[in-house]
């Protein structure tokens, strides 16, 4: 079984600086810099950012699928704001050749007022 | 009913690779060919995050700051995005809900294959949106 299905998954206390917002808009080629400018981080970067951590703590295997997300924003997220997070990954679910995790996550600001929530769902191969 | 103004990408590897070292997620069905090759997709194909950027996109675009602030999505991911495939977001908004101080809009939302016309994400969002304050003189 994966490890830290079933229990609390804690995901740190981090920040996005504005180099790494432009990188990002740089690599998602999308006009969001240009709309919006570099004062607000993206509800969907500050996922990818957790997506990654949660690829370390549950040591997602290569080949794993990402097959559905839901994000919720609740405040707005500036460059080099610290957020802290949590998450809960479900025991996986086994069907055919997959495991089937599911992740809710939340992102709290440092006075703990809730910036972000969400879930995503992973297929995990078996072998 | 409102449709959102669309985007159109096409995706390639130098831009799929740009996004694994963005983002920290280095699996090789997005970066090893060889690894992609034998792998349930057949071949490198890009990140969900990558894909659902573009929707995210559409959305602020319609929506502007409401959306970073207040947005909700939820969609499943139906189909791979391979290097060089082109693709457009599609939206539109589906109801309204108003009180005195806000409209909630909800949206239908998708990525679709702008070859074959087939779905890559879909999903629905929402985004609330304050009314402005109307001072009678």
């Amino acid at each position: 079984m994966l490890p830290n299905c079933g229990r609390s998954i804690d995901l740190g206390i981090w920040s996005i600086d504005v180099n790494r917002l432009k990188d990002y808009f740089s690599a998602t080629s999308t006009a969001l810099a240009s709309r919006m400018g570099t004062k607000l981080i993206p509800p969907v970067m500050l996922t990818a950012e957790i997506l990654t951590i949660l690829i370390d703590k549950l040591e997602l295997p290569w080949g794993t699928i990402h097959s559905g997300q839901e994000i919720n924003a609740y405040r707005l997220v500036e460059p080099g704001q610290y957020v802290l997070g949590w998450a809960n990954a479900s025991i996986p679910s086994i069907k055919g050749q997959w495991q089937f995790v599911v992740i809710d996550y939340s992102l709290s600001d440092q006075t703990y007022n809730l910036v972000l929530m969400g879930r995503t769902t992973v297929m995990v191969p078996l072998s | 009913m409102k449709h959102l103004n669309n985007i159109q990408k096409i995706i390639d590897k130098k831009e799929i690779s740009r996004y694994a070292d963005v983002s920290g997620d280095r699996n090789p069905i997005h970066l090893d060919d060889e690894f992609a090759a034998n792998s349930h997709f057949g071949g490198v194909v890009a990140h969900g995050m990558l894909t659902l950027a573009f929707v995210s996109e559409m959305l602020v675009d319609t929506f502007g700051v409401n959306w970073f602030e207040t947005g909700k999505l939820k969609v499943r991911f139906k189909r791979p995005v391979y290097p060089g495939n082109r693709v457009h977001t599609e939206g539109k908004i589906v109801g309204i809900k108003s009180d005195s101080c806000k409209d909630l809009v909800s949206c239908s939302v998708s990525l679709i294959d702008s070859d074959t016309g087939e779905a890559i994400i879909t999903g629905k969002a929402s985004v609330t949106i304050r009314k402005r304050n109307t001072q009678i003189d």
